[in-house]
């Protein structure tokens, strides 16, 4: 294998961008602020055609591939913002109904443990979200949030219980998959950047936390560790038999980091309005949502 | 009688007694109580030890407590983990007020303060850390000044687990501006319910709010609620903190993790997958507890003793945060709110009673000799 691991322009064209939209409507606030609100107005993502950069050039799409949705869904993922761009991207990609269609898209995902055929479906607690039947399945259909029962535990995913769950094509739930798994390196690789700024400015003993050997270490380990689940989401995007385990690696590893996160910030890793939590909650109920994907 | 058959008669009659004391409601349906629920089972669970005589088993008779000694009260704490007993709410009071009064209180102090943290009536809490000063307690800010009888406390608090609960509060604060670190703290009984203190409720990422922030504007201590004299105040504190992550403590988590280490070996981890790790976590529990039993062959000698000690904070706080990692992603659905729960709030067990970076340093420090 001697090809470049790197997106194509697209995606590091559409990643780049998507940054800077981010950073006009959060403009600098913390996750806290905006994650039980709308930060970023649907009219907006679809204005830009935010949602079609994945659909086939012939059908006047960007024609990114699924390594550049890796490098747009890191960039979500840090943000967390509440919209279900990256579904409404993949189902684009996957399905002609998809894209006739106008409104932020989801998908209802089986539930482990459960003996009915209950889905957990993320963003179904938003209004407007049309939630697919079924997706790359011959005629693909949608019904329209909200739907079920909303489960609270994850603010800045709005998941509902549903009924049923959305019928995918093998490949497309494997792509779901790596595109997730890549949201959530996003996340864990903004809690690194986060805990080593704090390390810089919290002063203990009259010193920076960040220059005891026990923070700087951990910090030094957490880099590393970030890097081998982004490391994990690339290989995901381009090895299919290999997507799995490697996105399992790569959320397992983000967890991780989520939890050490708030151990280098201390007590205020513990508060709500430090928010910390909110990414840890995305990043737990992602992983139930993959692990559900994969079963 | 041998001190073992004493033994054994004392662990019957406390099983016998948490078989009919034990709050069905708790057992049976805990995950469902509403927070005011549990906090009211809790502080009833304080009443119900002291009727049946089960509060304080090492603290003298003196003082209101049962005069036995470390080891009761360990084989009591396991003997309640098996019967699933809540914990008591006084917990700040008995682990850390007591032994401290104890350690370096007056006769009038023990008389006044200990019967009531024995009897349930009186919930404590511990004023300690402030926004500057966490992991650093030595750099507290919160100042008593002098006046007529006693002092005037001005400064800010955080963390305070049990504030609006507490009626009142072991308080750590300066009494020197010229005095050098370590010698400018002094230790105090706050009355908590006084005008000039304010809290504020601190919402944690569980969404509960089990602490606060104590704002003390002119809070008035009187001299006689002073422990020991100025500027020993960091000494004391040190036997405080010393409890705080000392056997006794650790004994009540080992019942906490048994709790959760049983749903999750009855319930939720029946998968013969992760079977070895669940042994391993079960292993490494019941060590705790075998760690702190032998320890107290060492209770006189202060450093063997320690030596034995100092590594149950990070023993007890690791394994259950393992423990409630595992559970988390098992996707147990009779159990997800508790263990989502469960998992949030260990985060915090890895910080608090000093991080376990910092038992580390001590470990290290104070154990192994080893060059600053
Ligand atoms: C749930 C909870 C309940 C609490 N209850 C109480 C209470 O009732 N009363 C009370 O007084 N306090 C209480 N605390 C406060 C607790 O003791 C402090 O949070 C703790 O001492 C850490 O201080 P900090 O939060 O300021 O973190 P910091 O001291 O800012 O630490 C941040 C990070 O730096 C690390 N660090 C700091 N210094 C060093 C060093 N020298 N070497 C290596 N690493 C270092 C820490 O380990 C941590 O990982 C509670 C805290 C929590 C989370």
């Amino acid at each position: 294998m001697t090809a470049t691991m790197l997106p194509t322009e697209v995606g590091q064209m559409s990643a780049v961008a998507l940054a800077e939209i981010i950073e006009r409507s959060i403009a600098g606030n913390p996750v806290a602020d905006y994650a039980e609100r709308e930060p970023l107005a649907w009219s907006v993502i679809e204005e830009g055609g935010w949602d079609s950069i994945a659909v086939a050039e012939e059908f006047d799409g960007g024609g990114a591939n699924l390594r550049d949705l890796v490098e747009v869904a890191q960039v979500w993922g840090a943000a967390s913002i509440p919209q279900p761009l990256l579904e409404s991207i993949w189902a684009k990609r996957w399905s002609a109904q998809a894209r006739e269609r106008s409104g932020p898209i989801s998908v209802s995902v089986p539930r482990l443990g459960v003996s009915d055929s209950s889905g957990l479906a993320p963003f179904a607690a938003l209004a407007a979200t049309g939630i697919a039947r079924s997706i790359g399945a011959g005629t693909d259909r949608f019904d329209v949030a909200p739907l079920g029962s909303a489960d609270t535990f994850t603010p800045a995913l709005r998941p509902s219980v549903l009924p049923w769950t959305t019928k995918m094509e093998i490949e497309a739930a494997r792509e779901l998959g790596v595109i997730w798994a890549a949201e959530v390196v996003g996340a864990a690789q903004k809690l690194v950047d986060l805990s080593v700024a704090y390390a810089k400015t919290r002063e203990q003993f009259g010193k920076p936390i960040g220059s005891f050997q026990a923070i700087k270490h951990r910090l030094a380990d957490m880099h590393s560790q970030a890097q081998y689940a982004q490391t994990a989401v690339i290989w995901a995007s381009l090895d299919p038999t290999n997507s799995q385990r490697a996105c399992d690696y790569a959320v397992g590893t983000s967890i991780s980091l989520a939890e050490q996160s708030i151990q280098v910030h201390g007590g205020m890793g513990f508060t709500w309005e430090m928010g910390l939590h909110y990414y840890l909650r995305t990043m737990l109920t992602r992983r139930e949502l993959i692990v559900g994907l994969w079963a | 009688m041998t001190p073992l058959d004493n033994q054994q008669l004392f662990l019957d009659s406390a099983r016998e007694w948490l078989k009919t004391s034990v709050p069905e409601r708790w057992r049976q349906e805990r995950g469902a109580l509403s927070e005011d629920e549990i906090v009211e089972i809790r502080h009833e669970w304080d009443r119900q030890l002291f009727a049946g005589g089960y509060s304080g088993l090492a603290i003298p008779t003196m003082y209101g407590g049962q005069g036995m000694g470390l080891r009761e009260e360990v084989l009591f704490h396991e003997a309640a983990a098996q019967a699933h007993a809540p914990e008591g709410i006084g917990r700040i009071g008995k682990i850390l007020t007591v032994p401290t009064l104890v350690a370096h209180g007056s006769e009038e102090q023990r008389a006044k303060y200990i019967p009531g943290i024995m009897a349930g009536t009186e919930v404590w809490c511990q004023a300690f850390s402030e926004p500057g000063a966490g992991s650093d307690l030595a750099n507290v800010a919160a100042f008593a000044r002098k006046t007529e009888g006693g002092y005037l406390v001005t400064g800010q608090k955080i963390w305070t687990s049990f504030a609006q609960y507490a009626e009142r509060a072991i308080l750590l604060a300066r009494t020197s501006h010229t005095d050098p670190r370590y010698r400018n703290l002094s230790f105090f009984l706050l009355d908590m319910k006084q005008p000039g203190i304010t809290l504020r409720t601190i919402r944690q990422i569980s969404d509960t709010s089990h602490f606060s922030e104590v704002f003390m504007d002119s809070a008035f201590v009187a001299d006689s609620d002073r422990v020991g004299e100025e500027g020993e105040g960091w000494n004391i504190a040190m036997t405080t903190l010393t409890s705080e992550r000392g056997g006794v403590e650790a004994i009540t988590r080992y019942v906490e993790v048994r709790g959760d280490l049983d749903t999750l070996m009855r319930c939720c981890a029946t998968s013969s997958d992760i079977d070895t790790e669940v042994k391993q976590l079960d292993t490494r529990l019941e060590l705790v507890r075998w760690q702190v039993m032998k320890a107290l062959d060492y209770v006189e000698e202060d450093l063997e003793f320690f030596r034995r000690t100092c590594m149950l904070k990070i023993m007890w706080s690791e394994l259950w945060q393992e423990v409630t990692q595992l559970a988390v992603s098992l996707n147990c659905r009779a159990h997800q709110e508790h263990w989502r729960n469960q998992y949030l709030e260990t985060r915090a067990v890895s910080i608090y009673s000093g991080s376990n970076e910092i038992q580390r340093n001590i470990i290290g420090d104070r154990v192994l000799g080893l060059p600053r």
